[in-house]
């Protein structure tokens, strides 16, 4: 107790010296919660809301976001005895042992930046439910966004504290924490969508929101996503164990780090290789992959350049750290490699968990330049010209055909360059294969009564009960080659329950 | 009482590059105990290691061989070592946007023996504004506003680094009378450094000088005065060879000869020096004795020469 004590009279006086950083996040937090209550007082649907993403649900969102990604400026702020040598001589003079002058930081930052953030989010969202005319049911999930507004404060002060600690000057603190927050919002994002799942049959909607566990990512799930809770108070006790494991660094420091840009040479090395990894990532599979690499590369040099202070030769900087980015680059293409020829490290032998039981399914292979159908199937029609809902049996055998040509069974290395890199050159002689399946899963069911209907033969649309608007919906696409189209072809159209709209009745968009 | 042992400090390169060089050698192998109650003088030259030495003792540098105990506890991340310690930096660049008033609130907050009435008092003395910001203070005021911060936390060692840069003469007086008293009242230990050794001699009672990282001396200044003295002969016709004084046994560590009248400053005290002299033969010989300000020149130019 004692101890604590000790730590909170220091965090305090910490906190007098941060009080222009105070002045402005607790202004725009308040501006923000009045914008808040202001656009939640006129939501007239809760569809409106529970539709839209955490990023646009409210415009006073946008000033808690804001808020959120500023505290990593308080971070610095606070933490500023570890970029400035008079400052770092005051304060580790005093009587506070490394570790109890490192958590009164973190206690400051609580009182700077958490607190008022969950502070201002609670007047916005109690009294958002108190005032707005939404229906009480939409009350459940404003906590969700309140959360969301947590998670992002602290994922940002985490890697802002683990950047300040392994860096010596102010600068590098900054670009270096935005960065690394940066990367890592992207990262498990785009190696999931563009590597992982690219050669499995199924985009897991609900699945991908593990892969936005701890990153800034989450924005863009929808409120009405019921993992999001899960996700984001993860995303939480990730942040603050980070936070709290931080002093490991920031023990091992004195004032003789102070000036050099890099203290804790692993952080830059695992800096490196996030940001060679997310370039590969997007760049890979990027039609625009050349300029991306090109860019990526500049910037890696062009950063060690200055990380090194103008004591770098050409030998190190051209020689060793190309070599290093070009090890990253490889490292890479193995990943992706071995996610081409096992199907996504075995997501493509997973399949889903839940019933697939009262599907619906739209399947259309297009060409490249989308100005033609070459096929187009989906739920056959029973006498009342209603699509037959196929069972979970049927839903699968589907899914395997699916499979067999998508992620197939023909791995080849050429066929992996091909998938990789993105071949403007094979337009021409590849087809788009896009497989949409609409599932009524036990959740939906309870909630509403899905009735699919045709306006068309091949027009899908939805009608349920009561306004409410829940279901589980999965697609995948992939290009598939002109022989692997017409064996796809082959196989859905000798399956009874499956409708296969005759060639030649289309319409041009 | 502070023990210092052996301490070396080598400050490497910035920069993620590894380069050749091995860094700047600040301190090396540096031994000197600084007993309770008294006034310890740091002097040397610029880049001596006068502040890495006061900052290593204040826990502000990790100790990369050697230790530094403060009543025998390693001082360096010592929670109740450093409770015993403030240290004053010769910079108060960080403090110009805060008033007498918001460092007060800072320093009590870390401080728990933090004297509100002292530091009312040491304010009321000096008469320094309370809610002004240190940036309008004068370079001198600045000094003063720490140095009562300083006094305020009733520290048992109070640690300045140029104590007295920036005040006029009188405020000196003025400055050295109250941290005096105050000294005197906690039986406190203080230690300064400074360029001034003029002052350092009358302020003090202990010294010690550091040249380009190392110990050249240290201990009482009296007992310091008494190693060295100086000494001016005459012989008429023949000029005193150093050859000749350094035949009766005393080491030499200036000779200069000018005219037939010799100056020499001698490690030794005055009464030996003459006794070991008196078997040249000379026409006049006068011992005179040396101020703190003449050994620091000596020392620092014989170690430059060697």
């Amino acid at each position: 107790m004692e101890k604590f004590k000790t730590i909170n009279r220091a965090a305090l006086a910490q906190l007098r010296t941060q009080k222009r950083f105070m002045m402005i996040i607790n202004i725009l937090l308040a501006l923000g919660a009045a914008i808040y209550i202001f656009c939640g007082s006129i939501h007239n649907s809760e569809s409106e809301i529970l539709y839209s993403s955490l990023l646009t649900v409210n415009l006073g969102v946008a000033f808690f976001w804001a808020c959120a990604i500023l505290g990593a400026f308080g971070v610095i702020g606070v933490f500023h005895d570890l970029y400035n040598l008079q400052l770092c001589d005051t304060e580790h003079a005093t009587p506070l042992s490394s570790s109890s002058l490192f958590y009164s930081k973190l206690l400051t930052v609580a009182y700077l930046h958490i607190l008022p953030m969950i502070f201002w989010t609670s007047i916005a969202t109690i009294a958002t439910a108190i005032i707005s005319n939404v229906s009480t049911n939409i009350t459940v999930l404003l906590p969700q966004l309140l959360l969301a507004t947590i998670a992002g404060a602290l994922f940002t002060d985490a890697i802002a504290v683990v950047t300040v600690c392994s860096c010596g000057t102010f600068a590098e603190s900054i670009y270096l924490s935005l960065i690394m927050t940066a990367c890592i919002s992207l990262l498990p994002y785009l190696t999931y969508s563009n590597i992982l799942t690219r050669w499995t049959y199924l985009d897991w909607l609900s699945d991908k929101l593990i892969f936005s566990c701890w990153s800034w990512s989450f924005i863009f799930s929808n409120l009405s996503n019921s993992k999001i809770f899960i996700t984001l108070t993860l995303s939480c006790i990730i942040s603050i164990a980070v936070m709290l494991l931080a002093v490991f660094i920031y023990k091992r420091r004195d004032a003789t780090s102070v000036g050099s840009p890099i203290v804790f040479r692993p952080y830059y090395e695992i800096l490196l290789v996030l940001c060679v990894f997310t370039a590969c990532a997007e760049g890979f599979f990027n039609e625009s992959c050349g300029v991306i690499i090109g860019v990526s590369v500049m910037l890696y040099l062009a950063v060690n350049l200055i990380l090194s202070r103008t004591k770098a030769t050409l030998k190190s900087v051209m020689v060793w750290r190309l070599l290093k980015y070009v090890a990253g680059v490889a490292a890479c293409v193995v990943f992706a490699a071995g996610s081409y020829f096992t199907g996504g490290f075995g997501l493509s032998r997973s399949g889903p968990k839940t019933s697939l039981d009262n599907s619906a399914i739209d399947i259309f292979i297009t060409s490249n330049d989308y100005s033609e159908d070459y096929l187009n199937a989906a739920n056959a029609l029973n006498e009342q010209e209603e699509p037959i809902l196929l069972d979970d049996g049927r839903v699968r055998d589907v899914l395997s055909i699916y499979d067999k040509y998508s992620s197939g069974g023909k791995k080849t290395f050429e066929g992996f360059y091909k998938s990789v890199f993105y071949a403007q050159e094979n337009a021409g002689n590849e087809r788009n294969l896009k497989l949409s399946m609409i599932i009524e899963t036990e959740r939906s069911a309870t909630k509403n009564k899905l009735i699919i209907s045709r306006d068309a033969p091949l027009e899908l649309t939805m009608h349920y009960d009561e306004g409410e608007h829940f279901y589980d919906w999965i697609v995948s696409e992939v290009n598939i080659s002109m022989e692997d189209c017409e064996g796809f072809e082959e196989e859905i159209s000798s399956l009874d329950y499956l409708y296969v709209e005759p060639k030649g009745d289309y319409e041009d968009d | 009482m502070i023990e210092i042992q052996n301490i070396s400090m080598t400050f490497k390169s910035k920069g993620i590059e590894k380069g050749a060089e091995e860094g700047f050698k600040a301190l090396d192998d540096v031994s000197l105990v600084i007993p309770d109650g008294c006034a310890y003088g740091f002097l040397g030259s610029n880049g001596a290691g006068k502040s890495t030495l006061m900052r290593m003792l204040c826990g502000i540098y990790k100790p990369q061989c050697g230790s530094i105990k403060i009543d025998g506890e390693d001082v360096y991340d010592n929670e109740n070592a450093k409770k015993k310690i403030f240290f004053v930096s010769d910079e108060t660049v960080q403090f110009t946007a805060f008033t007498l008033d918001d460092l007060r609130r800072f320093y009590q907050g870390f401080f728990p023996t933090f004297s509100s009435s002292s530091f009312d008092r040491l304010v009321s003395r000096l008469d320094l504004p309370r809610d002004k910001k240190l940036s309008e203070f004068s370079k001198g005021m600045k000094r003063q506003a720490i140095v009562i911060l300083g006094l305020s936390c009733k520290t048992k060692y109070l640690v300045i680094d140029e104590a007295f840069d920036g005040l006029d003469p009188a405020m000196r007086r003025v400055v050295k009378n109250m941290i005096i008293d105050e000294m005197l009242d906690q039986e406190a230990t203080l230690i300064v450094s400074s360029h001034n050794v003029a002052e350092m001699n009358e302020f003090c009672d202990h010294a010690m000088l550091l040249h380009k990282g190392r110990l050249i001396l240290s201990g009482e200044i009296d007992e310091l005065r008494c190693g060295f003295c100086k000494v001016q002969l005459a012989r008429k016709g023949r000029a005193i060879s150093r050859e000749e004084i350094e035949d009766c046994g005393i080491k030499i560590m200036q000779y200069s000869l000018s005219g037939s009248m010799v100056q020499v400053v001698v490690c030794g005290g005055s009464e030996q020096t003459l006794n070991a002299l008196k078997g040249i033969d000379t026409d006049f010989t006068e011992c005179v004795p040396m101020t703190l300000e003449e050994i620091f020149i000596y020392e620092t130019s014989a170690e430059e020469r060697e």
